[in-house]
């Protein structure tokens, strides 16, 4: 408008202003691990990742501490298999006891995959910046099953020979003789209870 | 004897005004962006289509953002009960609203609302010839109708949209904490934990581009109107349809680049 | 300022408005341009001003061809001529005063005082004093006209073009328009070109008239050679007559189509 200012400008402020407000509280509320929180990045070597991704959480003690940030191949020297390093980011607050067990754990039986850091005891030798920890390997989920295959199949043969009354426990649960030569001892004694205090002149 | 024929041509008209709208589309759309940045540089016309996209919008996108809140928690609400995890819907809704209904309901509205007020009026400058008497002032119409509605609508409706996406949240806030009793400080906590930069991200650029489909589309069928008032009245009809389809489609474009680029 | 219109043809769509119009315009002078309604005036000041653009044939304004000017040229050109629109073409959404001070605002550097005076003068010739407040919607028919000439006038043009000034508005009205045109071309030397189909105001305002029809321009002098022309569709024309030349070929046109 030429002739004479409206409040034109006023509201447009406000409605600006007010938006920039709601986008900063977006801003600083959303994302988890702060980018600007000062930190430092720790190794872990593994054989097997179990399809971890960069980002995932990295927990201490049960605790959010930091979150995944490189995931590589790399070669040990004087090793034929290749490695995976993953390189974590954790908050400078956290003091990882060299000893500490790493592994690859998950959420649930299908859910998110983490880093989850076991505290060791040995407090005197903290990790510190671009040192690594050696990973024990998750189980696939094909080797869970596997594995549990092979139970079953062990059980079953156990279970099997029990039923033909083979072996100690077989013999125990299905040979009657034990039983039998049981029976005819305790009878024997209700007969004659003297024998229980007879001593063998032949020990004498 | 005559139907075939007839239908062919019909086709070929359809067809015909296809090409024209798309090309005369990019014209436009390249003119303005062109002129965008060559000076003079007017500020007032800018902040009055700034008003009349943002400020005047903010009711009735508020209002209808905060029943869409109300809506999607008690929508979420029945499922999530059965499997007990109620404390979920704060994610879903939170999730839902800024990565897509925010935008997309936002980006609507303003169509409906701004891009059919714009046609409209561009409409009737064009029938009364005031778009004529516009050049021969030497003003180019396109730097001065196209461009601060273009600037005012692709930069007002990524914060309308931050609105909107407050304001549902904080209908579903509504019905979470005082009907499903879900605490409020654990309900904020979820929303904001499920929450990442990208989804932020991605819902407030699509916008930008919402907000040019509306400039462009409006004032394409704006300029184009023909015969009158019923002309103009056809004009605002179609405007306000081919926005909704371009917004969708654009919408659709979007969601599948971002789900590959970013996944 | 000098139009030299050469063989100029536009179509829109299949329809032919314009075909071949040859018309030359000296400096200084009034020319009235009479035809029907519809039969492409209108389209003919377009193209003087540059907004349509010919589809065979030349412009010539000033010696410059319109559609080979490039934009700043054209701006030029355009800041020399001003257009009264036949329904007034009044921005809606500004007021009166920023509606008739519109090309200074938008091009001229100037301050806000001299606007004022500016746009209140050309109010004042146009006999509209203290108006400058008002909504367009505010107006009557008449007053968006006077308005329209006000802001033509507000940039000092040197070629004024009406399209239909004096239609659709009261005859007193019009015939104080047909003064304010005349008292213009007298005081300010401008080039007026006028179209309308009102004969009363063409002999009034006009050193010449120029007929279209068809298309083309078919009969071109003074006042006086006009009205005693032979030629049978002017005749008609500027008689006013329900049979002649042009209604017959309507009438065969239309047994064509059917």
């Amino acid at each position: 408008m030429i002739f004479g200012k409206t409040k034109l400008e006023l509201k447009v402020g406000v409605f600006v202003f007010f938006g920039l407000i709601i986008l900063s509280i977006f801003v600083l509320s959303v994302g988890k691990v702060k980018t600007w929180t000062s930190g430092y990045r720790v190794s872990c070597v593994f054989n097997f990742v179990n399809g971890i991704k960069f980002g995932a959480p990295v927990r201490f003690a049960g605790v959010d501490v930091g979150e995944v940030k490189h995931i590589e191949f790399f070669r040990p020297e004087g090793e034929q298999k290749e490695k995976v390093r993953i390189t974590c980011f954790v908050k400078n607050s956290t003091k990882i006891p060299a000893d500490s067990a790493v592994w690859v754990n998950t959420l649930g039986l299908l859910g998110e995959k983490y880093i989850e850091i076991m505290p060791g005891k040995d407090y005197s030798n903290i990790l510190l910046a671009g040192q690594s920890l050696q990973g024990s390997d998750p189980l696939a989920m094909q080797e869970i099953g596997e594995m549990a295959k092979k139970i079953a199949t062990d059980l079953d043969d156990t279970l099997v020979k029990i039923k033909k009354g083979e072996g100690t426990v077989g013999k125990l649960l299905y040979d009657e003789s034990l039983y039998d030569n049981l029976n005819a001892f305790i009878e024997d004694l209700k007969k004659n209870p003297w024998k229980l205090f007879y001593k063998s002149s032949e020990k004498k | 004897m005559k139907m075939p024929q007839q239908f062919f041509i019909n086709i070929g008209q359809k067809v015909f005004y296809f090409l024209y709208f798309v090309g005369g589309m990019v014209n436009l759309a390249s003119q303005t962006i062109y002129l965008t940045f060559m000076p003079p540089y007017k500020k007032d016309r800018i902040m009055e289509q700034a008003k009349k996209a943002g400020f005047d919008s903010l009711p009735i996108v508020s209002l209808v953002s905060l029943f869409i809140g109300f809506i999607f928690a008690l929508q979420t609400a029945y499922f999530m009960q059965r499997m007990g995890s109620e404390i979920y819907i704060a994610s879903l809704v939170a999730l839902a609203l800024v990565r897509e209904l925010g935008p997309v309901i936002t980006a609507l509205v303003v169509a409906g609302r701004v891009g059919a007020a714009i046609t409209a009026e561009l409409g009737s400058m064009q029938v009364t010839e005031q778009i004529d008497a516009l050049e021969t002032l030497a003003t180019n119409p396109i730097k001065y109708l196209v461009v601060p509605r273009f600037v005012a609508l692709s930069l007002m409706l990524p914060l309308l949209t931050l609105y909107a996406d407050i304001i549902g949240i904080f209908g579903s806030y509504l019905i979470c904490v005082y009907k499903l009793g879900i605490s409020s400080g654990m309900y904020i906590h979820v929303t904001f934990d499920a929450l990442l930069y990208k989804d932020l991200f991605t819902g407030l650029l699509k916008t930008v581009f919402f907000g040019m489909i509306i400039a462009f589309v409006s004032c394409f069928e704006g300029f184009n109107v023909e015969g009158g008032a019923e002309g103009v009245g056809q004009a605002t009809t179609r405007s306000v349809v081919t926005s909704f389809i371009l917004i969708i489609m654009c919408d659709c474009f979007f969601t599948a680049i971002f789900y590959f680029l970013f996944p | 300022m000098m139009i030299d219109i050469q063989g100029v043809s536009k179509s829109f769509g299949t329809h032919k408005v314009l075909n071949e119009a040859s018309l030359k315009i000296e400096r200084g002078t009034t020319c009235v341009i009479i035809g029907r309604s519809g039969c492409g005036k209108s389209v003919l000041l377009k193209h003087i001003v540059g907004i349509l653009h010919p589809d065979q044939g030349k412009v010539f304004v000033d010696g410059k061809e319109v559609s080979c000017l490039n934009e700043a040229g054209m701006n030029a050109l355009r800041m020399k001529i001003g257009m009264v629109f036949q329904g007034g073409a009044l921005f809606d959404s500004l007021t009166v005063g920023e509606n008739v001070g519109f090309g200074l605002i938008e091009h001229r550097k100037i301050g806000q005082r001299e606007l004022l005076e500016r746009v209140e003068e050309s109010l004042c010739m146009v006999g509209l004093c203290g108006i400058a407040n008002l909504m367009p919607s505010e107006l009557s028919g008449g007053m968006k006209k006077r308005v329209s000439l006000a802001r033509a006038l507000c940039i000092k043009p040197e070629l004024i073009l009406y399209d239909e000034p004096t239609t659709g508005v009261d005859p007193i009205t019009a015939a104080s328009i047909n003064e304010l045109i005349k008292s213009l071309h007298d005081k300010l030397q401008v080039t007026s070109i006028v179209v309308t189909h009102d004969m009363v105001s063409a002999y009034t305002v006009a050193d010449r008239i120029a007929m279209l029809y068809q298309g083309k321009i078919i009969a071109d002098g003074s006042p006086q050679e006009i009205q005693s022309s032979t030629h049978p569709v002017v005749h008609q024309f500027i008689n006013g007559l329900a049979q002649g030349p042009i209604t017959e070929t309507l009438d065969h046109d239309s047994r064509i189509k059917q």
